[in-house]
């Protein structure tokens, strides 16, 4: 054993943690390492694989902190990460963050580490929750019952970190580690003792897998093991998985799968038995969290509670962003203005001069103004999350989204879009099912974000200012009556499988801790910002090129790359009633940052922002003028989105989806919308 | 006993019952296997209003959590009404 590690020195000790979601792991994640992690209440939060170093007596070690996961069969992807994880990458020891409040499902997960031969220690954190709750754990017995190791921890204030790394360490240097046995009853292993017989006879599977392991997941119909061992051409063994549940099912009546997961609570609960007492009667007090849903949940003050929150999320977002936007304008115009007098003095080219001022510079700074709301933004949503309240949100919402075939959990992504899609996006990673996943992404830019608003109010306030309120709304409207078609189509004929079952944990309400909350908006405001440093420039740059080649035309004139280009775009918007090449230069522009549409009509109308009013009033009509509104809303995302939507759904196809359907579905509303409009003499 | 099998959606707040079966599909099965809704296990009804997603609480030894349950799914687990 020393050997081995001796062996690969360089690497450092790997010591993964693995814990239920709301086990307290990403807490004890930052203990260990004081990194920078998410510390969220929401199920299923922690999605990537984050790792960390810890220094102890001159050794170092490095923390991989595994998706939250309830059990470690292969049902969904994090599992399955967790899974392979253990076995390929073979960390020296696993720590298991165990709820000491809710053990017996806690230890569900903990059943499996040990079955797989991992070399465990458990942290039995939120120790002070479950006395509190007068549940008096044997730590001993408990430990001597699991064959491992277990140290008490309250992670949100440090307490037992000491011990556990003491702990750990001393495990990694003993490495005594026997898998552990449960007994699945005479006829099940029976068949566990034949199946593994004949596992032992195939090095390859014996090299990966420990035997009697591999026999009981394939009684438990692991697809993917099953996919793999026929792939290997592992035959006889899967000959004798069929043969042994087809016997097992006759002798039992009953599925292999649900005796062996009936056994494994059996032996949980024997072992709480042992280890367990409670000093309380059984029956149950209610608890705080439970008053506080009496009323949050409750079925009338619900939702109008929930709205509430929403309408106060977005109030601190906006009023206090808005004063924010406007400095990161002005200090971007300032930079302009610096930029370009400098570089002048150096004597520069213009195209240089322009390239850096009006390209990178304006460019950026026409995404960079979002980084305050964006930021504002998430902090409220990381205080709702580590509160707990979002679970409660997704409950009261469920049956609302089962009208578009989703669940509860969806509304909250969706509900951010209106105020930037990049986050309402980037938001659906708190989403169990791919599918769902996806839809929720894929609808998402049609929740008509706030930089859609200068549109609706540049030519609203040409064309509709009697009733410009109710025009906009409309278009909000519009927005989720078409989110509501298109999320039902795209269940219907994309993505056919069943809706994921609902059930979620409500976990108990917190007080969000401040490092938490800001280590969570942070490392999500920031990755947006990152993000902004790449694709966005791309973009910038691109836009920039096509506005000044070929070399010496004015900046975004006709004769221009770009002016080109709308000019031969400009007839496929005739059908909308906006077929003019400013039109389409404003809708290619639009795709950096929607708002850059008004901007664009300016430059290209040759008028400052007060006299655009004016003239639209006289270029455009009523209908045309909102035919292009709803194109605005609807076709392609721009940059930020596109971005965030690659790097979530993690491929350039269903990004060119997103793009394809949107772009699509814009114009035929936009046609539609002017055709039927002049159909009714409103032309 | 007496009572025999009934579906937990039908359940009021307050009520106790042990899960008895789960008719349901493969991939329900295993979601609240690994979330603790075994054949055995006692829930308690934390609410229903007979509207939208059913609050329970698990756990007869030392357990407290809370789950939500969709009543799709809530129609499909068959319990046995105690005390």
């Amino acid at each position: 054993m020393e050997a081995v590690a001796m062996a690969k020195p360089e690497r450092g000790k790997v010591i993964a943690l693995v814990g239920n979601p709301n086990s307290g792991k990403t807490s004890i994640f930052n203990d260990l390492t004081g990194a920078r992690q998410h510390v969220g209440n929401w199920p299923g939060v922690t999605v990537e694989k984050k790792e960390g170093k810890l220094s102890y007596q001159g050794q170092t070690f490095n923390i991989v902190d595994l998706p939250g996961t309830y059990s470690l069969g292969a049902y969904s992807e994090d599992e399955l990460i967790a899974r392979n994880f253990i076995f390929f990458d073979q960390p020296e020891a696993v720590i298991n963050v165990v709820d000491a409040s809710n053990l017996e499902r806690n230890l569900y997960l903990t059943t499996q580490l040990l079955e797989m031969g991992a070399n465990v220690v458990v942290a039995l954190n939120m120790f002070d929750e479950a006395r509190a709750r007068k549940i008096e754990i044997n730590i001993p017995r408990l430990a001597q019952a699991l064959g491992v190791p277990v140290v008490p921890t309250v992670a949100t204030r440090g307490e037992g970190i000491k011990e556990l790394v003491a702990t750990v360490a001393k495990k990694i240097q003993e490495k005594t580690c026997q898998p552990l046995k449960i007994n699945y009853g005479t006829e099940i292993e029976k068949e566990l003792d034949k199946l593994e017989q004949i596992i032992k006879q195939d090095a390859d599977l014996v090299a990966k897998y420990p035997a009697r392991w591999l026999a009981i997941k394939l009684l438990e119909d692991d697809e993917r093991l099953q996919a793999e061992l026929q792939k290997e051409g592992a035959k006889q063994v899967l000959e004798q998985v069929a043969k042994s549940k087809k016997q097992l099912n006759e002798i039992l009546g009953e599925e292999a799968e649900a005796i062996i997961a009936d056994r494994r609570y059996g032996f949980i609960n024997g072992l709480v038995k042992e280890a367990v007492t409670r000093r309380h009667t059984l029956e149950e007090r209610l608890t705080l969290s439970d008053k506080i849903d009496s009323i949050v949940t409750n079925r009338y003050l619900g939702l109008p509670i929930f709205l509430l929150a929403m309408w106060a999320v977005f109030q601190f977002t906006f009023k206090l962003g808005d004063p924010m936007i406007g400095w990161v304008e002005s200090a971007f115009e300032g930079l302009t203005g610096l930029a370009t007098g400098w570089l002048e003095a150096l004597g520069a080219p213009q195209l240089l001069t322009s390239f850096i001022a009006d390209g990178i510079i304006g460019g950026l700074g026409s995404v960079l103004v979002f980084i305050p709301p964006i930021f504002l933004l998430f902090l409220a949503i990381s205080l709702l999350e580590d509160s707990g309240y979002m679970a409660r949100a997704a409950y009261i919402m469920d049956r609302l989204m089962h009208a578009l075939g989703l669940h509860g959990k969806s509304f909250v992504p969706l509900l951010i879009g209106f105020g930037c899609n990049v986050p309402g996006i980037m938001a659906t990673r708190t989403l169990e099912s791919r599918q769902d996943r996806l839809i929720t992404i894929l609808i998402n830019p049609l929740m008509s974000c706030t930089a859609r608003l200068p549109v609706y109010v540049l030519f609203t306030g040409a064309f509709f200012t009697a009733n410009q309120g109710w025009v906009i709304f409309s278009l909000y409207l519009l927005g989720i009556v078409l989110a509501i078609i298109m999320g039902k189509i795209f269940k219907t004929f994309l993505f056919k499988g069943e809706t994921a079952p609902f059930v979620m944990e409500l976990p108990p309400y917190r007080v969000p801790t401040l490092k938490g909350t800001m280590i969570h908006m942070w490392e999500r405001g920031s990755s947006f910002v990152r993000k902004a440093g790449t694709v966005i420039v791309g973009v910038v740059v691109l836009i920039w090129v096509l506005s000044n080649l070929p070399l010496g035309v004015a900046y975004a004139s006709q004769e221009s790359l770009i002016g080109r280009l709308g000019t031969i775009l400009a007839p496929v918007f005739k059908p909308a009633g906006f077929g003019t090449w400013e039109a389409a230069v404003a809708l290619v522009f639009g795709i950096l940052a929607k708002e850059v549409v008004v901007g664009t009509l300016g430059v290209l109308y040759g008028v400052q922002e007060d006299g655009l009013t004016a003239t639209i009033a006289h270029s455009w009509t009523p209908l045309s003028a909102y035919a292009f509104m709803v194109m605005t809303l609807i076709y392609i995302p721009c940059v930020a989105t596109i971005a965030a939507i690659r790097r979530e759904t993690n491929s350039w196809g269903w990004t060119a989806f997103a793009i394809g359907y949107s772009l699509v579905l814009g114009w035929v509303m936009a046609v539609l919308v002017f055709q039927v409009g002049r159909l009714l003499g409103l032309g | 006993m007496s009572n025999g099998l009934l579906p937990l959606e039908f359940l009021n707040t307050g009520r106790e019952a042990v899960i008895k079966e789960v008719a349901g599909g493969i991939s329900l099965r295993r979601r609240l296997t690994e979330l603790g809704l075994v054949r055995g296990s006692t829930i308690k009804i934390i609410r229903n209003d007979n509207f939208g997603p059913i609050i329970v609480s698990l756990g007869n030894g030392s357990g407290g959590g809370r789950l939500a349950i969709g009543r799709g799914m809530a129609h499909k687990i068959m319990v046995e009404e105690v005390g």
